[in-house]
């Protein structure tokens, strides 16, 4: 089981303020945990619980996203609830700010003409973003109701959380595409500074994505293994 | 091709100087996409290897007492997993023989990155960009005036395995996978005019 261990990088007793400092990347994360900015000197555990946040969920993804890597250990710590709160406002994220945020620029930094290949990448883009957005609705509709019906312990389907997987490469693969094609075919630009402004949140949200799916695969699916299992013991 | 670049990749390693060691030599490894997982018992072995199905585990070979790959790799059904023994002492060359590779801790970065990328399942993408033969090019003409396959195979006097061939080679050498993709390729390239594109 994956859990916040004794030995990671931050825990409980640090100062919010200095975590956040040391890595901006951090900010997504407390921001979709619905942490505010405005710590004062309130350590990890005080504002987690101002803010009805769960400690020990919110130390395993902070470390993992520093870390980049899990470790396993054997006592079940994460609470699945607050994972997947997060997952969802991470997707919110995704669907309803950034993309279409990416998108505003795209279209204001490429001056679309319907002559040449500029609208050919805003089509690009929609598709993407369309295939995003069916993606994370199945994961919603599907995965997240699936582990809510385990944590509720009622009837459980035959879905089985190792069925989840792969789809995650696809998504991205898409965007590596999106990347390439503008970097290499896109005609000139009628804002440069908005074009390339909207090229560097398309990494940004590479990167963001990756580490978001890193979340679902290292943390959410080994929890929700654990849960399988002792609900399979309840059975019996 | 279909599990591009990510590797899963578990370490087993009860002390965290060596876990942590190997999990930041594999990062450094230049090119490599890599989903490191620490475990430090066997049960979490065991349940990370479901969960993920690794496809390199560099283990130590007392872990858990005796390490046997060949075994392991049976009772988990595992037989396309490659498992990497961390040499600490000298390693007896019986056992080591069971295992598909050693690392040793004293290997330097070369060798342990060259190891690591001979088990990789995934191709590395550095090769060399191959440019399009001019068939391709026809066949690229085509696509993006929205013929189907049978309609450019029966045009060209091609089969359509042929023709489903070339489109996989074309998306292979332009790393371009969408239809909007590759007409956004074929107006810059001048393959086809902008105006017999319909839109």
């Amino acid at each position: 089981m994956l859990t916040q261990s004794k030995n990671a990088r931050y825990n409980a007793n640090d100062k919010m303020a200095n975590i956040i400092s040391d890595n901006y990347q951090l900010i997504q994360v407390m921001s979709r945990f619905g942490i505010p900015v405005g710590f004062g000197d309130k350590t990890v555990e005080e504002t987690c619980r101002i803010n009805g946040v769960d400690c020990n969920t919110f130390l395993t993804v902070v470390n993992f996203v520093m870390d980049g890597f899990a470790i396993y250990d054997s006592a079940p710590d994460v609470s699945l609830e607050s994972l997947l709160h997060y997952l969802r406002q991470s997707h919110i994220y995704f669907i309803e700010y950034f993309l279409p945020e990416i998108r505003r620029k795209l279209i204001e930094g490429i001056s679309l003409r319907s002559d040449d290949v500029s609208f050919l990448i805003l089509k690009f883009f929609d598709e993407y973003l369309r295939e995003v957005r069916t993606h994370m609705e199945y994961e919603e509709k599907t995965v997240f109701k699936y582990v809510r019906s385990l944590i509720d312990g009622s009837d459980c389907t035959d879905y089985k959380i190792t069925t989840y997987s792969d789809h995650h490469e696809q998504v991205n693969l898409k965007l590596k595409e999106l990347k390439s094609l503008i970097i290499r075919y896109c005609p000139e630009p009628s804002d440069t500074n908005t074009l390339n402004d909207a090229l560097y949140n398309i990494y940004r949200c590479e990167e963001e994505l990756k580490s978001h799916c890193q979340v679902e695969d290292c943390l959410l699916v080994p929890a929700i293994m654990q849960l399988e299992r002792s609900r399979l013991k309840d059975n019996l | 091709m279909s599990r591009e670049e990510k590797n899963h990749i578990v370490i087993a390693e009860t002390s965290p100087v060596l876990s942590s060691g190997f999990s930041q030599c594999i990062r450094r490894i230049p090119g490599l996409q890599a989903n490191i997982i620490e475990v430090k018992t066997t049960t979490d072995l065991q349940e990370c290897a479901k969960a993920s199905s690794p496809d390199i585990i560099i283990v130590n070979p007392a872990f858990g007492g005796i390490f046997n790959p060949v075994a392991w790799k049976e009772e988990n059904n595992a037989p396309e997993t490659r498992i990497v023994a961390i040499e600490t002492g000298k390693l007896n060359p019986q056992a080591a023989s069971l295992f598909d590779e050693v690392i040793s801790v004293i290997d330097d970065l070369d060798t342990i990155s060259r190891k690591i990328k001979s088990l990789c399942i995934s191709s590395y993408p550095n090769e060399e960009k191959e440019s399009l033969s001019n068939r391709e090019k026809e066949i690229i003409s085509h696509v993006v005036r929205g013929l189907t396959n049978q309609e450019i195979a029966d045009k060209l006097f091609l089969s359509i395995h042929t023709v489903i061939t070339h489109r996989r080679n074309i998306a292979r050498k332009l790393e371009i996978h969408s239809a909007t993709g590759l007409t956004i390729y074929a107006i810059v390239n001048k393959i086809v005019d902008i105006a017999d594109i319909k839109l």
